[in-house]
């Protein structure tokens, strides 16, 4: 599904992605661990074509093919989503209106049928049931005023909405106490398909006691420098990171 | 029907307004303002008099634009336009009264009005909607229009002024003198959708009485130079002003909103709330006048201003000015341009929005924000959609 072949990039002179190699088959969960300013939120932005950064070298492929060369909106339509970190307040949008115009420049672009409104609201009232979602949320601005919790369930709202063949979830676990940490993880297993791949990034492996990954990548200084399966996240949660950096250093 | 007295004032009797020979005085002595004078210093007055402008006479031409719905009043080239307005609202009326009355010693283009106006509304509400609805047919013609309300004590009603054109350059000047009795409620929404050569220069001034309130929403959509004046007294103890505006302005479009507000007397509220979006190398003014009287205690004001700049050579002026001569009042303001936030614009087309959906739906929100402040809401749902093929129509024509 997602491969990175030795990928290079920086955000102006500084060089933060030093080498990324990675394949996330269909299907699989794979999960990044790494400490504060390792790089691992510029390796979605690189992989989703925020603007800002530059791939200096290497290659990332989607299905097979670059997408080096794709703008952001036409990597999303190809079906890679991200679920963000800190998700942007739109006052004066409401969500419902943002989000059938979302899911409806993804079908355009498929070459689908638009929804219309009674399609879109039947699909919206289904999938915010699997987040636990209020229904009043649609009328309100795109994520202005939300709790911690709410926005992030709205980001997994907004996956399910769109079904992407990728779902990048970057640091879902951010800022949410257990039970809310439980409905996101719940979420994303309940809309896990054989033909999904999910590439979750966290601090803590907390959130993969429910989210479980096929691997566990550890990323440190713009490279993964270990990977593993799920015991690989316990050890790094009992031992810390300057466990794998003492051992990468002798 | 919620109104009473409605009718318009004809040419004739218009030729006796008390204060016509002072104003042709005045505006001979004074001329028009320029550069020179710090309420038009960023306005330029002078390209937009560079040719001369036609007064128009005889009977007016047909409108040639889609008029709004609803009972109106509807004004040619400053004619009135008997055969399109609402049968029944409009009859002759030969008294000027009240005129003049709220604008003294008018300068400018207010005495040019003055000097010139033929026709115009008279209209004591007590309920309900009136759409004042101006055309201009551009060929450099002049039309000159001055209209009186009044809102009777105790009622709520709404006013719509609307101003639309085709045909090229033209100039539009309008007058309006509002009275809101007292405990009254006159919801003011003002569209100018005028040709993109015209011009139009409006004026409202407003006097709020004790307990009344006078809401505004001024949305500029159109035309080469737009000057909107917003002259409101709070003239009773608990008079309340709340006004807001939106300025679009694309290509070389000057768009401006001018306020001033006078507390008079203790105890009145007043909020501003006015935003511009600009494109090309449109301009835009916003100036926030606030007068605080001496002995006008228990004074709240609020100004804020926003303005969205969609290119690198547009320009935005913003002027808050403070005038208090009074304690215990409480006075804020706040202004900020900027552009489009990234981080939005990323969000939205990670979801799979193209740049352009994305803008637009960004820039209409900002435009939304004024466009919630009209209460009623049919008229809200009008304007809404004016202004969202405005916002479309610039957007498309971003690079």
């Amino acid at each position: 599904m997602l491969e990175l072949i030795d990928v290079h990039a920086r955000i102006g002179d500084t060089e933060i992605l030093k080498g990324v190699t990675l394949t996330i088959p269909k299907g699989e969960v794979h999960a990044i661990m790494g400490p504060n300013a390792s790089g691992k939120s510029t390796l979605s932005k690189v992989i989703t074509g925020h603007p800002d950064y530059e791939v200096t070298s290497g290659d990332i492929r989607f299905e097979g093919e670059s997408i080096l060369e794709l703008e952001v909106e036409e990597r999303a339509h190809k079906g890679i989503f991200m679920s963000f970190q800190h998700p942007v307040e739109i006052p004066g949008v409401a969500t419902s209106v943002f989000l059938k115009a979302a899911v409806n420049a993804n079908r355009t672009a498929r070459g689908a049928e638009e929804l219309d409104a009674a399609g879109f609201l039947r699909s919206a009232k289904k999938n915010m049931k699997v987040v636990d979602l209020p229904k009043d949320l649609l009328h309100r601005s795109l994520n202005e005023g939300f709790s911690g919790g709410e926005k992030k369930r709205n980001e997994i709202f907004q996956m399910a909405m769109l079904e992407p063949k990728l779902a990048i979830l970057d640091e879902p676990d951010s800022g949410l106490d257990v039970d809310a940490l439980k409905i996101v993880a719940e979420g994303v297993n309940q809309l896990q398909t054989p033909e999904r791949s999910v590439l979750v990034i966290t601090h803590y492996q907390r959130l993969l006691d429910y989210l479980v990954p096929d691997k566990t990548h550890v990323f440190i200084d713009g490279r993964i420098v270990r990977t593993g399966d799920a015991a690989l996240a316990l050890e790094v949660e009992n031992r810390g990171y300057q466990w794998v950096r003492d051992e990468l250093g002798a | 029907m919620g109104r009473r007295d409605l009718s318009h004032v004809d040419h004739y009797a218009a030729a006796a307004a008390p204060g016509r020979a002072d104003a042709v005085e005045r505006l001979t002595t004074y001329g028009f303002p320029g550069f020179k004078d710090e309420d038009w210093y960023y306005t330029p007055t002078r390209r937009m008099l560079a040719e001369p402008f036609v007064p128009v006479v005889g009977a007016p031409r047909a409108p040639g634009v889609e008029l709004p719905a609803g009972d109106r009043l509807v004004f040619v080239d400053g004619l009135f336009d008997a055969a399109h307005s609402t049968d029944g609202l409009g009859r002759t009326s030969s008294d000027p009264t009240g005129t003049g009355e709220l604008l003294v010693d008018p300068l400018g283009f207010d005495a040019l009005n003055a000097a010139l106006w033929r026709d115009g509304a008279q209209l004591s509400l007590d309920g309900g909607t009136v759409q004042l609805v101006h055309v201009a047919t551009g060929d450099d013609r002049l039309g000159v229009v001055r209209h009186r309300v009044h809102v009777d004590a105790g009622c709520e009603a709404t006013l719509v002024e609307t101003h639309l054109g085709h045909g090229g350059r033209a100039l539009t000047s309008d007058v309006i003198e509002i009275t809101v009795a007292e405990g009254a409620t006159l919801h003011h929404v003002v569209v100018q959708d005028a040709d993109a050569d015209a011009a139009v220069v409006h004026t409202v001034a407003v006097k709020v009485e004790a307990d009344a309130t006078y809401r505004s929403t001024s949305v500029q959509l159109g035309g080469n130079l737009t000057r909107t004046e917003l002259r409101v007294e709070l003239a009773g103890e608990g008079a309340r002003t709340d006004l807001s505006g939106l300025a679009l302005g694309k290509g070389s479009e000057h768009v401006d909103h001018h306020v001033l507000i006078d507390h008079a007397v203790p105890n009145g509220t007043s909020t501003q709330s006015f935003r511009s979006i600009l494109d090309g190398t449109a301009r835009s003014v916003f100036t926030g006048k606030v007068i605080v009287r001496e002995g006008a205690m228990g004074t709240d004001s609020d100004q804020s201003n926003r303005n969205l700049l969609l290119s690198d050579d547009a320009i935005a002026n913003t002027r808050p000015q403070l005038e208090i001569y009074a304690d215990d009042v409480k006075c804020a303001h706040g202004a900020t341009i900027g552009k489009l936030d990234d981080d939005a614009l990323f969000y939205l087309r990670q979801r799979g929005l193209t740049p352009k959906q994305a803008q637009g739906l960004l820039v209409e929100a900002f435009a939304g924000e004024v466009v919630q402040t009209i209460a009623d809401d049919t008229v809200r749902e009008v304007v809404k959609a004016r202004v969202a093929a405005h916002v479309q129509a610039t957007v498309e024509a971003q690079r």
